[in-house]
C-alpha cells in the first residue's frame, strides 16, 4: 500500500506495540513516564535496518498526521529540533498535523491545526478531502474513539518480541461490542518484529 | 493459544466463540500437540476442558480435530495447578498445589516429550515470571474484543522473546511462535 495514492483518502493507524499490547513511550526513556512507567524507549532495543525503511515509505505515502494531545506534545517537543539524512524529520515537520484536544489553546509546531469538538465529524471531513493517507501515530485514546466510530481504514501494528508487563495499552479495556477485522498483510522483520495490518471487516 | 488482537484469550463471559479455527490451523495445532506427552492446566482452563473433552469424540457432530485431540488428550497425563481444587475425575489427572518450579524441574528431568500448557493465562503469567517457558505459540485472531480475560496481566518483570516462526492462515489468523531471547 505504501507509496500509492488511493482515490479515497484513508485513515491509517500505525503503532508500535509490545506483545502484550503496550504502546506507551516506545521511543524514549522520558517520553511518557505516567503511571511510573519504567520501560520508556523499549522499541530502540531492537535494531533492524528494515524498520526505518518501512516507516519512511509509510510516511511518504501520507501527507497529514492526525494526533491526540499527548502524542502531539511529545512530537512537538522532539521533531522541530530533529534532523536525519533520510528526510524523516523534514517530512514530519512540514506535513499538516491535525491535533485533537479539548484543552490546548494553540498549537505551535509548524503546520498544525486544532480539532476541538465533533471529532468523528471532523475526521470524516478530513477523509473526504483529496490527498494521501492520514497517519495516526501513538494517540491511544484517539485511536479508541476512531475505532468506535469506524473511522479507521487500516490498523497497522508493529509487534515487538517483548512482554513489558506494565504500561498503557493501545486497546485498553472498553465496553465495546466485538470488532472483527480483516487481515490485510503480515510481514516479519529480521529482528523478530512482526507487522500485522488490518482493514475493517465488510 | 488463541488470542484476540487486543490480547484477550476469552471474552467478559468467558466466550471463545470468536476463535477462528480451520483445517490448516487445526493440523498445525495437532502437530504441535504431538510434540508433547503431558498437558498442564490452570484450574479454570482445566474445568472448561474437563466439561468438554472426555465426551467430545462421542458426539455425532465431532470434527476431525475433536477426534484427534480427544485421542491425544484423554489418555495423556494431565496436571492441574490449583490450591483450591480438591479432586479430579478426568482420567490420568493429578493436582499440584504448590512448588510449581520444583514440580516442573522434576518433570523436565524425566525422559519423554514436551510439556504443553494449554491456555491458562493466570498460570502462564506465573510460569513466565518463574522463567519456566521455553516456547510460546500464539494464534492472533483478527478481532478486537475490547474486554475479557487477558493473556498477559500486569507483571513486575519485562520478558524479551525471540520470534522463531510466523505463519498466516487464510482465515486471517497469524500464528506466532516465540522462544526465549538468548
Amino acid at each position: 500500500m505504501a507509496g500509492r495514492v488511493s482515490k479515497m483518502r484513508r485513515i491509517v493507524v500505525s503503532e508500535f506495540v509490545s506483545l502484550d499490547g503496550v504502546m506507551q513511550a516506545p521511543g524514549g526513556r522520558e517520553e511518557d513516564t505516567s503511571g511510573s512507567f519504567k520501560h520508556g524507549g523499549w522499541s530502540f532495543k531492537f535494531h533492524d535496518d528494515q524498520v526505518p525503511k518501512y516507516k519512511l515509505d509509510e510516511l511518504s505515502a501520507s501527507d497529514a498526521l492526525l494526533l491526540g494531545r499527548k502524542t502531539y506534545q511529545i512530537f512537538a517537543g522532539y521533531w522541530p529540533k530533529a534532523k536525519d539524512d533520510a528526510g524523516f524529520a523534514d517530512k514530519m515537520n512540514n506535513m499538516t498535523k491535525h491535533v485533537v484536544s479539548t484543552t490546548l489553546k494553540k498549537v505551535d509546531w509548524n503546520n498544525s491545526k486544532l480539532i476541538k469538538t465533533n471529532v468523528p465529524e471532523e475526521v470524516r471531513k478530513l477523509n473526504k478531502q483529496p490527498g494521501k493517507d492520514v497517519l495516526v501515530y501513538g494517540s491511544g485514546k484517539l485511536v479508541t474513539t476512531l475505532l468506535q466510530h469506524d473511522l479507521v481504514d487500516e490498523l497497522r501494528l508493529m509487534v515487538y518480541p517483548v512482554v513489558l508487563g506494565s504500561g498503557r495499552r493501545l486497546l485498553g479495556d472498553h465496553a465495546e461490542p466485538l470488532k472483527p477485522l480483516k487481515l490485510a498483510e503480515s510481514k516479519t522483520f529480521p529482528s523478530g518484529i512482526v507487522l500485522l495490518s488490518y482493514h475493517p471487516a465488510k | 493459544m488463541h488470542v484476540s488482537l487486543d490480547g484477550f484469550v476469552a471474552g467478559p463471559n468467558r466466550e471463545i466463540d470468536w476463535v477462528q479455527f480451520d483445517d490448516a490451523l487445526a493440523e498445525d495445532v495437532q502437530n504441535l500437540v504431538n510434540t508433547a506427552d503431558t498437558a498442564l492446566f490452570g484450574r479454570v482452563t482445566y474445568q472448561l476442558m474437563d466439561s468438554y473433552w472426555p465426551t467430545a469424540a462421542d458426539s455425532p457432530t465431532a470434527t476431525k480435530h475433536d477426534l484427534d485431540h480427544s485421542r491425544w488428550l484423554n489418555p495423556a497425563p494431565k496436571i492441574v495447578f490449583s490450591r483450591t481444587l480438591k479432586n479430579v475425575q478426568w482420567q490420568n489427572t493429578r493436582i499440584v498445589k504448590e512448588h510449581i518450579d520444583e514440580e516442573i524441574a522434576r518433570l523436565r528431568k524425566q525422559p519423554g516429550k514436551n510439556l504443553i500448557l494449554f491456555a491458562s493465562p493466570t498460570l502462564g503469567s506465573t510460569f513466565m515470571n518463574l522463567d519456566l517457558i521455553d516456547e510460546y505459540f500464539f494464534n492472533i485472531n483478527p478481532i478486537v474484543l475490547g474486554n475479557g480475560k487477558r493473556l498477559f496481566k500486569d507483571q513486575s518483570e519485562k520478558h524479551r522473546l525471540k520470534l522463531l516462526e510466523s505463519k498466516t492462515y487464510k482465515n486471517g489468523v497469524v500464528s506466532l511462535r516465540y522462544g526465549r531471547a538468548s
